[in-house]
């Protein structure tokens, strides 16, 4: 099966049934779980049930000539465990707080269940989200699906791995340094950080409210489409959703690139870049210029450089915040270098963090005005470095670790800070036969202009689900 | 370039707001991971300390932050009502 959209288009004609699709990825959900540690909990009983019920109402619907309801109706995803499904506790991938059964969804999960998805269960993630390389002193790591020796990314480990390993169709994550677009890149899926506000993330864990956001990881950049018409648009709940106007992502899809200009930063995202990397980047560039695009090389504002920096004083600060309580009463909970990650907001004085959200404003004026003026997309790497293995970036791998992880959200970060839409798109295999993710970022809820970048760059380097997880 | 705060300094806010640091080797990390984050805001306001006093004042609002995002998207659109009929 080729991706999510294949899946519903076989089931709407009565080609598939959802029981047959849903048993196969129980199959392989458990043999990623053995291999990859990707998810925290398979709930077979519960979606085997929810395929039979798929399954009767699309029978129904073709015995009465009808259109069933639901975009997604039957079909296998699950979700990093951080979004409250009622009656489910949310672990967050952590032991610190006692298991409580959630009183109510989280607005993305009643929408994918009102568009008739089948929840699989719940993927494993960085404890609280605060991590970029999907280690879990408390879960297990969560092991790349190309190269268990190698790093999954975080915090959407699980989200990327369950994805890239065939055991569900798509799944969402969370995005607040590139949490979604660094699994997504090191496992070879989409995935999208959209602008912030066009997901409500109501019932979702918070790691940093004025960063965060959700966003889909799927193998197409259609399903990406499919699923951010089914997530996208405000609740009335959270107050960071914007009810602006969106377009129907699934035609806009595809409309290739002819006639859109291709950003080419000609400083600071080149800097450091591994060769196999550059390689790829290159690459992707010429197959976007071969299907009509123009590349445009430019300079992007200076300041660029210090956001990943600006983002982690908003980040750091906020998530101390948010975690004081369980910090003073269940600190030995926590493992030593989750608990260490969420004390360092310790350090940021108040007057800083505010100061941060303050600049946040001209700067992304700045940003979209210099940058988005010359070009319509900009691309960048996700990755700039060759995914590292797990003994690199383990807890005890000394000094050179923090040059790492700072490498890893290097060039994801910064569009966090920004707000802006970004996509990891897979742009080939190292030399290692690993990943490589390139990044595409636009102006303020242009993904469908990302989508169709996505898509382009899919058709024509296309790139298979790894051997080593399905076979 | 600021200097991080200093173990024994990070050790009384953690003592003052009752978050606890197990020990000064904690202390430091927190404050070299701080750090960074401290100085990129520092070196922000120095390189646009043309930026008035009355814009702070007045204009900049973090609040405003998703409706700038707003402001900055491309074209204004109409809501295509079967984007509603996807769900």
């Amino acid at each position: 099966m080729r991706d999510l959209c294949e899946a519903v288009d076989g089931l709407r004609e009565g080609r598939l049934q959802s029981a047959e699709l849903v048993r196969e990825a129980i199959a392989r959900a458990r043999l990623a779980q053995l291999r990859h540690n990707c998810f925290v909990q398979i709930d077979a009983e519960g979606a085997m049930a929810a395929a039979e019920m798929a399954d009767a109402l699309l029978q129904g619907c073709a015995r009465e000539g009808v259109r069933p309801p639901g975009a997604l109706l039957g079909v296998p995803l699950a979700h990093k465990d951080m979004f409250e499904r009622e009656g489910r506790p949310t672990s967050c991938a952590s032991k610190v707080r006692e298991p409580r059964a959630a009183r109510g969804s989280a607005t993305v999960i009643s929408r994918l269940d009102l568009a008739g998805a089948v929840d699989l269960g719940t993927l494993n993630m960085a404890e609280f989200a605060l991590g970029a390389t999907g280690h879990n002193a408390t879960m297990g790591d969560c092991r790349n699906a190309w190269d268990p020796q190698f790093i999954s990314g975080g915090s959407s480990s699980g989200s990327a791995v369950a994805v890239a390993s065939g055991a569900v169709f798509a799944s969402l994550g969370s995005d607040t340094g590139g949490s979604v677009r660094i699994p997504a890149s090191a496992n070879g899926v989409i995935g999208l950080k959209p602008t912030y506000g066009l997901i409500p993330r109501t019932g979702s864990m918070k790691l940093s409210p004025s960063i965060d956001v959700i966003g889909p990881m799927a193998r197409s950049a259609r399903d990406i489409a499919l699923l951010l018409e089914v997530l996208a648009g405000a609740d009335g709940l959270d107050a960071c959703s914007s009810s602006r106007p969106r377009p129907r992502y699934t035609q806009q899809i595809s409309r290739g690139v002819e006639g859109l200009r291709i950003g080419v930063p000609r400083n600071y995202f080149p800097v450091g870049v591994a060769p196999s990397i550059r390689s790829a980047m290159e690459a992707s560039l010429g197959l976007l210029e071969r299907a009509g695009a123009t590349l445009v090389p430019l300079d992007v504002p200076q300041e660029v450089a210090a956001m990943a920096e600006l983002s982690r004083a908003v980040v750091y600060a906020e998530a101390t915040a948010l975690h004081a309580a369980g910090l003073r009463n269940m600190g030995s909970r926590y493992t030593p270098q989750v608990r260490l990650r969420a004390s360092t907001g310790l350090g940021i004085p108040a007057p800083v963090y505010l100061e941060a959200l303050h600049w946040r404003l001209p700067v992304l004026r700045r940003f979209v005005e210099q940058v988005f003026s010359r070009c319509d997309v900009l691309q960048t790497p996700t990755i700039p470095i060759p995914v590292p293995r797990r003994d690199e970036t383990d807890v005890g791998a000394g000094p050179a670790l923090w040059e790492l992880l700072a490498q890893l959200v290097r060039c994801t970060a910064p569009f966090n800070y920004l707000g802006l839409p970004a996509i990891s798109v897979p742009a080939g295999l190292d030399g290692r036969g690993l990943p490589i993710g390139a990044q595409y970022v636009a102006r303020p809820f242009a993904e469908a202009v990302l989508l169709r970048v996505a898509a382009v760059q899919q058709r024509e380097a296309p790139l298979p689900l790894p051997v080593r997880a399905t076979s | 370039m600021s200097e991080p705060l200093s173990p024994p300094a990070l050790m009384e806010l953690s003592s003052l707001s009752g978050i606890p640091v197990d020990d000064a080797a904690m202390a430091e990390r927190i404050a070299a991971g701080a750090a960074a984050a401290v100085e990129a805001v520092r070196s922000l306001a120095v390189a646009h300390n043309e930026v008035a006093l009355d814009q702070w004042l007045f204009e900049l609002e973090p609040s405003g932050y998703l409706a700038l995002l707003e402001q900055l998207a491309e074209e204004p659109l109409v809501q295509d009502p079967l984007v509603e009929d996807a769900r």
